[in-house]
């Protein structure tokens, strides 16, 4: 176990490397100067990109990042002069505090709407839940979320839609970022849980003498979720990814909105650091689900 | 082998189905069917895929609640009885599996599995459980050490004699042998059906072994019962139902059991029945038979023949009704029977 876990973070870290090599290589792709945009003189910003180390070949200067990058320093932005630490610390908990309540949402309601869905006699109940399963699949956050904005911010005037700074605030940007991930972790529970039910051990489990609640959670509901929780891996990433367009639309100060900004603006450093950090944290994110996993599930054995 | 274990009285099983546009539809699964099994006796029961065979066995453990009928088990009337008043009743009536991948929870230990019920029924402290469940490996043939392991560690067969440990551990006193046999090599075929012989002639317990093989159906029971969509259509001792079948659908279904010697498989006439079972939403009116039987008289269009009783065993067949069989003798036709045989 402890060997597997070594294995895959030196995995992780090769995938990271990986990642931040190509994103390095795109970002200084990319045509144009960070401070083109900005109406300076030549000698300004050659001034400016000497102070930078902009002026170095492009080799060094990924020398020079993966060196500060070892002591944890992920560089200054371009345009704020501050570190990329702090704009990711600054960031960071808006967007975990929405994305995690998204993704708690979502696996609570989607797990109950799934088992709704596969225990449902109700034809009518059924085909109202497969629609909305299909419509969470096919529409996009952004979408929903504007959508969401007109009729409850605007025509009914109920929540508060810009900005995070009461509880109330979360509502609308946590229901649009939930709102995909339920229907697909519906769908997905509907299908194992449906399985699981036929199995033999649940009619025995009834010719046992259990009752339909002990069979439930003792014999149905582990079995079921199993390939549901493999999905909470790429499912958080899924959260944090999708708050990029959500924090735009409800103007909240994550680190989405500020990634965003980044690649418009073409500050390397910050869309470089950006993707480390959100690169890492879906590395963890799936490591943790695995591990998970193998403790819920003995047939699955965590050996290289 | 007198004390009747198990009566069962006009059992019926209905199922709704809803066919989409077609709105709710009534399957018959189990369909008017009488029948007892004596202690230590084992019946078996044949017929054709979706006749109701399953169903049937699993109406009579109340896995299904059955729609009509009587399940009467030692004089006990269960069919009626709520979750908490069957719960004495689960210890004695238990079952097996065809699918010993299906039967076993893939996250419970083998010793969980064994153990499972009995903690559901009080029994034993739960030191004395682990060393029960040890004993109960080793009665099926495996090793004591096997506690800890898990379903998939296990082959086809050890997993089978792990759900027959599993059943075991109720002490029951009725098994329902859901075709315990067919996913088995049958090399380890002949192992769980010499060990299910052994268990039932050391603690007298009786069965009702649903089975597709009519070889191993003929070996391992008493008695025999030829379902056909939900109905009985006879059933008789085993030896004399396998040789002189008397009800149509009886004998197309045993003339095509396997003979493993080909020069008597090639003497033996086949009868091979024109047409496709009839759907069990529609089934026809009258015998469910009429549509495919060469025999069919005008009779079997109306109703459903009562079980008729020939030759110490019952035959729902108008073909054996005191009247047809007068009239044959009249005309000294030659009994069905012996054309075929």
């Amino acid at each position: 176990m402890l060997r597997y876990i070594i294995k895959r973070l030196l995995v992780g870290i090769v995938t990271l490397w990986a990642l931040i090599t190509l994103t390095f290589i795109l970002v200084h792709r990319m045509p144009g100067s960070p401070f083109e945009a900005e109406n300076l003189s030549g000698s300004a910003i050659e001034q400016l990109e000497k102070a930078y180390g902009l002026n170095e070949p492009e080799w060094k200067q990924y020398l020079i990042y993966m060196e500060n990058l070892l002591h944890g320093e992920l560089g200054i932005s371009y345009k704020k002069n501050i570190s990329v630490n702090t704009l990711i610390a600054r960031g960071a908990p808006y967007t975990i505090k929405v994305g995690l309540l998204a993704f708690a949402l979502s696996a609570v309601i989607g797990i109950t709407i799934g088992i709704w869905m596969s225990v449902t006699k109700s034809q009518i109940v059924k085909n109202i839940l497969l629609a909305y399963a299909t419509l969470g699949v096919s529409v996009p956050a952004f979408v929903i979320g504007l959508y969401l904005m007109l009729v409850f911010g605007v025509w009914l005037n109920a929540v508060p839609v810009v900005g995070l700074s009461t509880p109330l605030h979360y509502v609308l940007p946590v229901a649009a970022q939930a709102f995909g991930p339920i229907a697909t972790i519906a769908r997905l529970t509907k299908s194992t849980y449906t399985e699981a039910t036929q199995m033999d051990y649940v009619i025995m489990a009834k010719a046992k003498g259990l009752s339909t609640f002990q069979i439930m959670f003792r014999h149905v509901l582990k079995n079921a979720l199993i390939p549901v929780v493999t999905y909470f891996g790429p499912a958080i990433a899924f959260t944090i990814t999708g708050s990029f367009v959500i924090e735009q639309i409800f103007s909240i100060p994550g680190i989405g909105r500020e990634f965003t900004n980044a690649i418009t603006n073409r500050d390397y450093t910050v869309v470089l650091g950006f993707s480390v950090f959100i690169g890492a944290l879906i590395i963890v994110a799936n490591l943790v689900v695995d591990i998970l996993c193998s403790l819920i599930d003995p047939r699955i054995k965590l050996t290289d | 082998m007198e004390e009747k274990v198990l009566e069962v009285k006009n059992l019926c099983k209905f199922f709704e189905v809803n066919r989409g546009f077609q709105g709710a539809q009534v399957v018959q699964a189990v369909n008017d069917i009488s029948f007892d099994i004596k202690k230590g006796e084992t019946l078996g029961l044949v017929g054709e895929s979706g006749c109701g065979k399953s169903s049937l066995g699993r109406t009579i453990l109340r896995i299904y609640e059955p729609t009509k009928g009587q399940i009467l088990f030692q004089g006990e009337d269960i069919a009626g009885f709520s979750r908490r008043q069957m719960l004495p009743y689960r210890q004695k009536l238990q079952m097996i599996f065809q699918d010993p991948y299906a039967s076993l929870n893939p996250r419970f230990t083998v010793g969980e599995i064994i153990g499972e019920p009995m903690d559901i029924h009080n029994i034993l402290t739960p030191s004395q459980r682990e060393k029960r469940v040890q004993e109960l490996l080793e009665t099926v043939g495996l090793k004591p050490d096997h506690i800890r392991r898990y379903p998939h560690e296990f082959s086809g067969g050890q997993r089978q004699r792990i759900g027959i440990a599993r059943t075991l551990a109720l002490n029951p006193e009725f098994i329902v042998c859901d075709e315990p046999i067919s996913a088995l090599d049958v090399s380890i075929q002949a192992q769980v059906i010499n060990l299910l012989e052994k268990i039932q002639k050391e603690r007298g317990i009786s069965y009702l072994f649903i089975a597709h093989d009519l070889g191993m159906v003929k070996h391992i029971s008493h008695r025999i019962g030829v379902m056909y969509l939900g109905h009985m259509m006879e059933m008789g001792m085993a030896n004399d139902v396998y040789k002189k079948p008397l009800h149509p659908y009886s004998k197309a279904l045993l003339s095509a059991e396997p003979i493993p010697d080909p020069k008597s498989a090639r003497a033996r006439k086949r009868i091979l029945l024109e047409g496709e079972i009839p759907s069990p939403i529609h089934p026809p009116k009258g015998c469910p038979f009429n549509t495919r039987c060469p025999y069919a008289v005008a009779e079997c269009f109306n109703q459903m023949p009562a079980a008729f009783r020939v030759d110490g065993r019952q035959v729902a067949c108008y073909l054996y009704s005191p009247k047809y069989l007068r009239k044959r003798e009249s005309l000294n036709i030659e009994p069905l029977l012996s054309k075929e045989a």
